[in-house]
């Protein structure tokens, strides 16, 4: 690998470069330091009664702390909250990160399929995904129980009140996260270095623990901190299977304080989600103390590049069957439970009798309402915003952060971070005060929502950028600078199209958030301005799960299709184009 | 050129903290700004022999007014909405579902001159909040007098419907002898392990205060109700949901056999699909009232007073009976499908009187439930 000096940029400030730069930065900075503020802030005032928010100089009490810590039953949440996250994050880890190298880089079958089928379970809503799960896994009634106890025995196998059921459950919906951003890394590595491996007499075990491993830590422990946060804040799995029996967890009592008292509790929200900074705050620092090192695992130089699948050979078979498994119990068997509901009046185990009851009447009622296109029509402008504008956003974040390192780069790379750790609710607030009062004429129009969006899932676009670029050496960049291109010409013609598949996987995962998350839309739509999660609430709200099913279904059938077509269409391109 | 590129950042990050520092709210908030338009409660330029309707539809096209503001919870704004396009074709109404996270919101934009509610319609509690933060403004509710039962002694609001907490059961899996006939069978073992209680429960409590003589003219006292229920929720165990909608899909479902509170209105959306619910035939059940209130500075006045005049009158409460809320309107109420529905079941509902529940005792009551009963801190 070519050893690159960092050649010092002729200085002018008034670049074009510098300009996005600064705009870029400051941009960031504020919009994501606002909701810290206002959480920090307000969780040390005493905002009951029902404010939101209190900007007062005065005032100033640890009432909030007292109240949220007053209980034992506090720390067990705690306890919960970690055993949650972790447990999660394995489950995730092992099933994102085997059917990424599965994927990537081997000869398994159905990987186009498998991609297009991953984006699945990130259009299901949350609270839909959980009841299916729970129609699967009750002890009482759930299918798969059902089954089990016609085998003659008397006790259920599974049971979905339960802790291991939550990690199976949200574990198996974050995996398409690990698998798109270890899938990306994967891709991106050269195989060169395994291949030196195994000329030099390792064997596929060693080489995969020695090299292939250890060239992924940086994306792994990127993605293993994503999994860890998103653990954290995690809602509707510890709300419809945990705490019906007892096992609360943080996010459980944001919601509680925010949704179920009267009026809100909102200080006692704000200082819970203060401890679910701290612990992201530990990840990022363990996460910039692996990244500091990424430099060592750079794999696409300017010398040429192409991956190669390795050959699974007498396993290949095998392998099938395990992606098939997991592509059964992780969305084909949720999304079966989904459509039937959809089908139905009211919700039902499949049954003879029940099958009587079907019928595409949800599906006409929907596609009759006057409002769905035009939910449609915002749902579009907002993802397709928030899709493409947050990965090149991110994409000039991760140049700076990798590329230029300026002087307390840390800080704008933690900042772009910390909004995945503030509740959803609270930046919408955030934005919400402060935009009401900003002479900027956005407030009630669909770019706020853009905005929020935008800041929320920033730190996951950024993830992608980060591992894509930490890959990709500088060489290439320098090289056509001193030939004389410009920083936007560098961006557009050489990064942009080497990270397109890490750019298009972000910009889907994004995506595809940014449609399905309620609590931001929940605060800042307007009847002009109705999106997709919210439309979901409020057919939820006026009848029940089987609107929304066949709402949910339409979703992932349009969204399954888009997903295949951008694979489609960059697939053979990026990192292959500089070889 | 690191310095002054982290010169020009750090400049920039201040004035925006600064400007956004300046944009914050004051606390306590000041005097709300005033609205984009007027807050006119009677229609301007009266017409000799003109109806008020007729007053308010000429004022409604002079202004220029072409939709009116319903902030509601979303599964009541349905069917009002069609009805009263249907009769007012000119106007589009709105809905915005007024969910927990939308009050303070409503108050935020009150308080910055922002907002755009022409119409109210939510909980008694919701409607007392809302008044303490200074957002509605009295209105002479032609069509629903004060002097009708059940109806405050101020024109802030009309209560004119009531929502009803009753258990439920799965048809297919308690037995006809089994299903409870008064709110203390619910205190029995045979529950343990096949029940779901809501976190949600609304102020409905003040009402089962009032059954049991908790409330007195001196102050409520709470200590039998709370009991009661504390030692309902001892005995049987029952699973801890929230909202109206999940935890009686359970029930649906047959994951659990009943729900011990549930809201009449999801009750009925399903046994009207067919799903094998039902409501446990109580003698008595209490109301929860639900009110109607115009905001101050209603962005479409004339056009928000027409829409008040529809719900509350008897075809606007047709319009939202196929909804189970039974009506409080005196005319309406022997004709109303909800009404009847109830009355049918052998279930009668019991009015707490106003002098032994105070407007202010309804968003406590919420808390009461949660905090006492279920154990929820």
């Amino acid at each position: 690998m070519a050893a690159v000096t960092r050649s010092g940029p002729r200085f002018s400030f008034f670049t074009t470069r510098n300009i996005i730069l600064v705009l870029v930065a400051a941009f960031v900075i504020l919009l994501a330091i606002i909701p810290l503020f206002f959480l920090l802030w307000n969780s040390f005032k005493d905002v009951s009664g029902g404010r939101v928010a209190d900007f007062g100089l005065g005032n100033f009490s640890l009432t909030n702390f007292v109240q949220a810590y007053a209980s034992p039953q506090t720390f067990l949440y705690l306890g919960n909250t970690f055993y949650f996250a972790i447990g999660t994050m394995v489950v995730a880890l092992v099933f994102g990160g085997v059917i990424a190298f599965l994927v990537e880089r081997t000869n398994t079958p159905l990987r186009n399929v498998i991609y297009g089928l991953m984006f699945i379970p990130l259009i299901m809503p949350g609270m839909l995904k959980a009841i299916a799960w729970v129609l699967l896994l009750s002890p009482r009634v759930g299918i798969l129980n059902k089954l089990w106890f016609s085998l003659g025995f008397t006790d259920p196998l599974f049971n979905a009140y339960s802790m291991p059921a939550m990690w199976w459950v949200e574990g198996l919906s974050m995996s398409p996260l690990v698998f798109f951003m270890l899938g990306a890394a994967l891709r991106a590595m050269d195989p060169s270095l395994e291949e030196a491996a195994y000329t030099a007499g390792a064997n596929r075990v060693t080489t995969l623990f020695r090299v292939t491993f250890r060239l992924m830590l940086p994306a792994l422990a990127s993605v293993s901190l994503l999994m860890f946060v998103r653990g954290l804040e995690s809602l509707e799995v510890p709300l419809i299977m945990g705490s019906g029996e007892g096992i609360m967890v943080y996010a459980t009592q944001i919601y509680f304080a925010l949704k179920v008292f009267t009026p809100p509790k909102y200080g006692e929200a704000y200082v819970f989600s203060i401890v679910m900074l701290a612990l992201a705050f530990l990840g990022v620092f363990l996460y910039q103390r692996v990244m500091s090192r990424s430099e060592r695992c750079v794999t696409v130089t300017g010398k040429g590049y192409r991956p190669r699948l390795m050959n699974l050979g007498k396993w290949r078979p095998l392998m099938a069957v395990f992606v098939l498994f997991f592509l059964f119990v992780a969305f084909i068997l949720p999304f079966l439970v989904l459509a039937w509901v959809s089908l139905l009046p009211y919700l039902q185990l499949p049954s003879a009798a029940a099958l009587a009851n079907v019928s595409l009447k949800n599906y006409a009622d929907l596609f009759n309402r006057y409002d769905f296109p035009i939910v449609m029509k915002n749902t579009a402008i907002l993802a397709a915003a928030v899709g493409v504008g947050g990965m090149l956003l991110a994409l000039i974040i991760s140049w700076m952060v990798i590329r230029l390192k300026p002087k307390g780069v840390r800080f704008l790379d933690t900042a772009a971070f910390l909004p995945m750790a503030v509740p959803s609710i609270a930046l919408a607030f955030s934005f919400m005060v402060l935009f009401l009062r900003l002479p900027i004429p956005i407030y009630g129009t669909i770019w706020i929502l853009v905005l929020a969006h935008l800041i929320k899932y920033l730190p996951m676009a950024t993830r992608f950028t980060h591992t894509g670029l930490s890959q990709i050496h500088r060489e290439l960049e320098d090289a056509a600078a001193s030939s004389g291109a410009s920083f936007v010409a560098v961006q557009r013609r050489i990064l942009i199209p080497l990270l397109l598949p890490s750019l298009v996987s972000g910009g889907l995962y994004i995506l595809m958030l940014t449609v399905k998350v309620f609590s931001i839309a929940a605060v800042l739509y307007t009847p002009d301005t109705m999106v997709f999660s919210v439309y979901v609430y409020q057919l939820w709200d006026r009848g029940g799960a089987n609107e929304v099913g066949a709402l949910a279904v339409v979703m992932v059938v349009f969204l399954t299709a888009l997903t295949i077509v951008a694979r489609k269409l960059t697939q053979g391109r990026g990192m292959q184009i500089a070889g | 050129m690191e310095k002054k590129w982290h010169s020009v950042l750090a400049l920039v990050v201040v004035t925006g903290l600064l400007l956004s520092a300046c944009a914050a709210p004051k606390s306590p908030a000041p005097a709300p700004a005033p609205a984009p338009s007027s807050a006119a409660a009677t229609p301007a330029a009266p017409k000799p022999g003109a109806t008020r309707e007729q007053q308010l539809i000429e004022a409604i096209k002079a202004a220029g007014e072409k939709e009116v503001v319903f902030w509601t919870l979303s599964w009541y704004s349905g069917p009002v909405e069609q009805a009263f396009e249907a009769k007012y074709p000119f106007l589009k109404l709105k809905a915005v579902d007024m969910s927990a996270e939308l009050e303070p919101r409503l108050v935020e934009e009150y308080k910055a001159g922002r907002y755009n509610p022409d119409v109210v319609m939510v909980p008694l509690y919701r409607a007392v909040r809302l008044q303490s933060a200074g957002i509605l403004q009295e209105y002479p509710f032609p069509n629903w007098p004060n002097t009708w039962p059940g109806q405050p002694k101020h024109n802030f609001w009309r209560n004119t419907q009531d929502s009803l907490r009753l258990p439920m059961y799965n048809t297919d899996r308690v037995a006809p002898a089994d299903v409870p006939k008064s709110w203390q069978d619910l205190d029995n073992a045979k529950w343990r392990g096949r029940s779901i209680i809501s976190t949600s429960a609304g102020s409905w409590i003040i009402g089962y205060a009032y059954e049991l003589g908790d409330l007195t003219k001196e102050g409520a006292k709470w200590d039998r109700t709370v009991s009661f229920w504390k030692k309902v929720v001892e005995t049987t165990r029952p699973r801890v949901g929230t909202g109206f909608k999940g935890p009686l899909d359970l029930v649906v479902v047959g994951d659990v056999d009943i729900m011990l509170v549930s809201a009449a209105t999801t009750g009925l959306y399903n046994i009207r699909r067919g799903a094998p619910v039902d409501f446990a035939p109580l003698k008595t059940t209490t109301a929860d009232p639900w009110s109607v209130a115009l905001p101050k500075f209603p962005p479409h006045p004339n056009a928000a007073q027409l829409l008040i005049d529809f719900l509350t009158s008897e075809e606007g409460v047709i319009a939202a009976d196929i909804f189970p809320n039974p009506t409080r309107h005196p005319n309406m109420m022997k004709k109303a499908i909800a009404n009847q529905y109830y009355a049918g079941k052998g279930t009668q509902i019991i009015y707490v009187p106003d002098e032994l529940a105070p407007e202010a005792m309804y968003p406590e009551a919420d808390n009461i439930w949660i905090r006492d009963v279920i154990g929820r801190r």
